[in-house]
């Protein structure tokens, strides 16, 4: 069989079993299967038990569940209240008061705890009847709160870097390094636009704010302190060398029960439940990854990534016309996938060709997870315009979409930010490296 | 099979999810000792990265029931949400199948990855020298509990499909 007929007829069968609700997972199982059998019969069947032990005893993933147990531990320790408390004081005078917090809150948080849909649940609780109170519109409230908590899986440290990494085998720390500045950047951006938005608009945002007195900027720095300590120790341990993203996910686990027992907010209860919430996200997530490895092996087996390659190549479009497709592609699977489904699906075939095409695999990694962040803001399913409905009382999906539509369109803008200037990405990496 | 049989097999996976969540305790703490030996008591445990890596391929087969039980395993809902509930139940159907047919095949062949490290002695290059079947048996015991939970779905949607019948 040729590549183009098994490319077709992969891609039929997977588009079928995506559409009629098969398991993401099982179904990239099944093509991987369907293409080593019809390539071989049974023969090649046995490989399948090495694929998944050799994916399931990865000590880069490894990290996967300890980030999201340390997550897990963070959410349960009554730190978020304090984080965002704290920092709404802090950021007191910067222009648009609450709505600024809600921007670094959710991005710091989110990188945190690794989820930015827990994010927007946690500090959504908070900050949404807060921002009421005070006279806040609602379009800013929540459009920050869908916005902030997407900034999460950039800034390190990121679930789907780590599983990128491992999928193509780059360096985990270069992937967090490179996230970094993309990250702030966007932040920034955000900021800026909230800074202009209630320069035009001043009705959405109350006239005046409580000015915190200098115990109440005391306190808001010290609730602030954990969260940034737990940060600068994963991120200052793995920059230095001092461990690697694996140990410095298990160190950040420490020190995140540290903090909670320290508020003592954290039960037995709580450690068991967050226990049990960080294997069933693993599972999902290895759930999906180890299926993508299947149908990787059949890719590879059956020279569709080679001829997908080839291909791409041979159309001979200019970079900048290829990371515009690429985008297309991205913008509208991130609209019906979740982000690491998306991956995983993609890259296999991708990736490849992005690399003779001349792409670097580090900053492919750091725009294919901005791709990801726009996903969660894209209806139909965007995950966290879903978060943030369930915590508004009401308010309409669509009214959601279109208050978190501007954020959207920064994203945008970062992608092809990261395209011109790719070393926004690329320079803190090798500036590690020295 | 029986609703009891169902029933069982909510709390096994739910015992075998609690089990993985205990190993992963031990592994961060695991880690943790490797990291604090290798800075404050200059040595090191020799095990950590190796036996991580075995915790992590139990806690992740053993993880996937519970995973499939309380109906996390991601999937594209947008149509299928559109259907009347013969045409859910027809997807749950091949959902099931599919998913029955992948864990089946990679049960089976786990089985010989696992069967051929324990004939052959099969040890760990690292220098723990463990003899792998004994991480490697997760892996088709965990897929074969899948398929068992994938057999109990299929039996339970046609249950629904009769009794509407």
């Amino acid at each position: 069989m040729s590549w183009e007929m098994a490319v077709a007829l992969y891609a039929t069968v997977l588009a079928a079993c995506l559409v009629f609700g098969v398991a993401i997972g099982s179904a990239m199982g099944l093509v991987g299967i369907m293409g080593v059998t019809l390539l071989s019969g049974t023969r090649l069947w046995p490989t399948i038990g090495d694929i998944v032990w050799n994916t399931a005893n990865s000590f880069t993933l490894v990290a996967v569940p300890l980030f999201v147990l340390m997550g897990e531990i963070i959410l349960r320790s009554g730190v978020s209240k304090r984080f965002y408390g704290g920092l709404s004081r802090l950021l007191y005078g910067v222009r648009g008061g609450l709505a600024q917090s809600n921007i670094v809150g959710c991005a710091v948080f989110a990188a945190i705890s690794g989820s930015s849909t827990a994010t927007a649940l946690t500090i959504g609780t908070v900050a949404v009847p807060e921002m009421r109170k005070r006279g806040y519109s609602d379009d800013l409230t929540l459009g920050t709160l869908a916005g902030g908590g997407c900034l999460g899986i950039l800034i390190p440290p990121s679930i789907p870097m780590v599983i990128y990494a491992s999928v193509v085998q780059e360096s985990v720390i270069d992937l967090f390094m490179a996230g970094v500045l993309p990250g702030i950047v966007l932040t920034i951006m955000f900021m800026l636009y909230v800074r202009v938005r209630v320069a035009v608009s001043p009705q959405l945002i109350p006239a005046r704010e409580p000015r915190p007195s200098r115990a109440e900027i005391i306190v808001g720095l010290r609730d602030c302190i954990p969260i940034t300590i737990l940060m600068l120790s994963i991120l200052g341990g793995m920059y230095f060398g001092v461990v690697t993203p694996t140990e410095a996910a298990a160190f950040g686990c420490l020190i995140a029960l540290i903090i909670a027992l320290m508020y003592r907010e954290l039960g037995m209860t709580g450690i068991k439940e967050a226990l049990r919430n960080a294997i069933v996200t693993n599972s999902v997530v290895m759930f999906i990854i180890i299926n993508a490895q299947i149908l990787t092996y059949a890719l590879t087996t059956s020279g569709v990534g080679r001829g997908v390659s080839q291909a791409l190549v041979a159309l001979g479009l200019s970079p900048f016309a290829f990371y515009a497709c690429l985008f297309v592609i991205y913008l509208v699977l991130g609209m019906f996938i979740d982000g690491i489904s998306m991956m995983l699906l993609t890259v296999p075939l991708l990736y490849p060709t992005l690399r003779q095409m001349g792409f670097d695999g580090v900053w492919f990694g750091v725009v294919l997870v901005v791709m990801i962040e726009l996903g969660q803001l894209t209806p139909p399913m965007g995950l966290n315009l879903f978060a943030i409905q369930s915590i508004s009382g009401g308010t309409t999906l669509a009214r959601i979409a279109r208050s978190s539509a501007p954020y959207a369109l920064l994203i945008v803008a970062l992608c092809f930010l990261l395209y011109a200037v790719p070393g926004l990405a690329l320079w803190l990496p090798a500036h590690m490296k020295g | 099979m029986p609703p009891r049989l169902s029933a069982w097999l909510d709390r096994a996976s739910a015992a075998l999810c609690d089990f993985g969540g205990w190993l992963l305790a031990l592994m961060a703490l695991l880690i943790n000792v490797e990291v604090f030996a290798r800075y404050v008591l200059n040595r090191s445990t020799l095990i950590a990265d190796e036996y991580a890596g075995y915790m992590f391929v139990w806690m992740t087969l053993f993880g996937f029931a519970h995973a499939l039980r309380s109906g996390q395993f991601l999937r594209v809902e947008a149509l299928v949400m559109r259907f009347g509930p013969r045409g859910r139940a027809m997807c749950d159907l091949l959902a099931a199948l599919v998913g029955l047919g992948v864990a089946a095949i990679a049960t089976w062949s786990a089985s010989l990855l696992f069967l051929s490290s324990w004939r052959f002695g099969t040890v760990s290059i690292q220098p723990s020298a463990t003899p792998l079947w004994m991480a490697q048996i997760a892996v088709p015991l965990g897929l074969a509990w899948l398929v068992l939970l994938y057999l109990d779905l299929l039996v339970q949607t046609f249950r629904r499909r009769e009794a509407k019948r």
